[in-house]
């Protein structure tokens, strides 16, 4: 509980979540250690609550990313986000979800997000949205999709600025991936994001000096 | 030897495909459908086998002041601050991290959870 106070206070979130995750599932049916623990950490109740938020919300790191990191017996993860020019991309993304009917550029680039949306809907039941948000054709598509790729034919300002932004979020990503690679040269690493990263942080990853083998879950489920 | 050597060339990619790091990257929903979460066992189970030593994952990286002020607020440091000194927790936090990561009872604790299977994966039973 110490160590997630201490991650917590020094704003490395992932990894205060992650143990906070580490203390809910020990605890779980030990309401002794569960008192023990509210009256002696003044934070217990806040970790709590966040905890129960996000598992109750289906987020992916408590279901998936924690539960694993922890089978695996790995003590620590490495944080790789760059919010640090966001707010530009917002500001575009925002203006962008003004439609306009007179501009084909912005015609073409929103047809790319209605066709995606309307796959990822209209997905079966018995289908794994999970695999389909990892395909390679989609991976691809979802490049269009936040203005990585832009065709020539698109000349809208606005477009273009929404992509210079998420290239940048995704070329420091990668950056930071590189980087903890280089400080555990030979080990496996698996990076968890959001399915809209893969194909951009992949091709930032192939332009390094470094060539690193990166694979996607359809290269380990056939 | 001109046999040998051709042997070699072709083997040379092989070999160098083996030596490069890997690096595997999942994308995820954020927030699955509860009708949907099933789909995560394959996934776990396929990142399980390629046995990962390091996890990286979508956060901020502490000392990146902008990225922790955007997902924080501006006054997230300042509140922080307020509550370090609430709670009592003196200075040199990343030397007490240290120390703490160190701490044999944390890794044997997460060993435990090895073995408590049904613990892991609470809402799809994943074991």
């Amino acid at each position: 509980m110490e160590l997630q106070q201490l991650y917590f206070l020094s704003s490395d979130m992932g990894n205060a979540d992650y143990q906070g995750y580490l203390i809910m599932t020990k605890i779980e049916n030990d309401p002794q250690n569960e008192v023990w623990l509210g009256e002696k950490f003044p934070e217990y109740k806040a970790m709590k609550g966040s905890y129960e938020i996000k598992r109750h919300r289906n987020d992916e790191y408590f279901h998936l990313v924690f539960p694993l990191a922890a089978k695996l017996n790995i003590p620590y993860l490495y944080p790789i986000d760059d919010l640090s020019s966001w707010k530009e991309y917002e500001k575009y993304f925002d203006r962008l979800q003004v439609r306009d009917t007179t501009d084909a550029s912005r015609i073409k680039f929103h047809q790319h997000e209605e066709n995606f949306l309307r796959n990822l809907t209209s997905l079966p039941k018995d289908s794994s949205q999970w695999m389909f948000s990892n395909a390679r054709k989609i991976t691809d598509d979802l490049l269009y999709l936040n203005a990585d790729i832009i065709d020539e034919d698109i000349l809208n300002e606005d477009i273009r600025k929404l992509g210079y932004y998420w290239v940048q979020r995704n070329r420091i990503m990668a950056m930071h991936i590189d980087s903890v690679a280089r400080t555990h040269p030979n080990s496996r690493i698996v990076v968890f994001f959001g399915a809209s990263h893969v194909g951009s942080v992949r091709a930032q990853l192939n332009k390094l000096e470094i060539h690193y083998q990166v694979l996607t879950l359809p290269d380990l489920i056939k | 030897m001109v046999r040998y050597l051709r042997f070699l060339v072709f083997l040379f990619p092989a070999a160098v495909c083996l030596a490069q790091q890997k690096i595997l990257l999942v994308g995820t929903l954020h927030q699955t459908a509860k009708e949907r979460l099933s789909e995560i066992i394959p996934i776990a189970s396929a990142v399980q086998n390629f046995d990962p030593e390091i996890i990286c994952v979508e956060y901020p990286i502490a000392t990146d002041t902008a990225t922790v002020k955007y997902k924080g607020g501006e006054e997230t440091f300042l509140k922080k601050e307020a509550l370090q000194k609430e709670w009592n927790v003196g200075a040199n936090m990343s030397n007490k991290i240290k120390v703490l990561q160190k701490d044999p009872y944390l890794s044997s604790d997460i060993k435990k959870k090895d073995g408590a299977s049904t613990a892991l994966f609470p809402v799809i039973g994943y074991g």
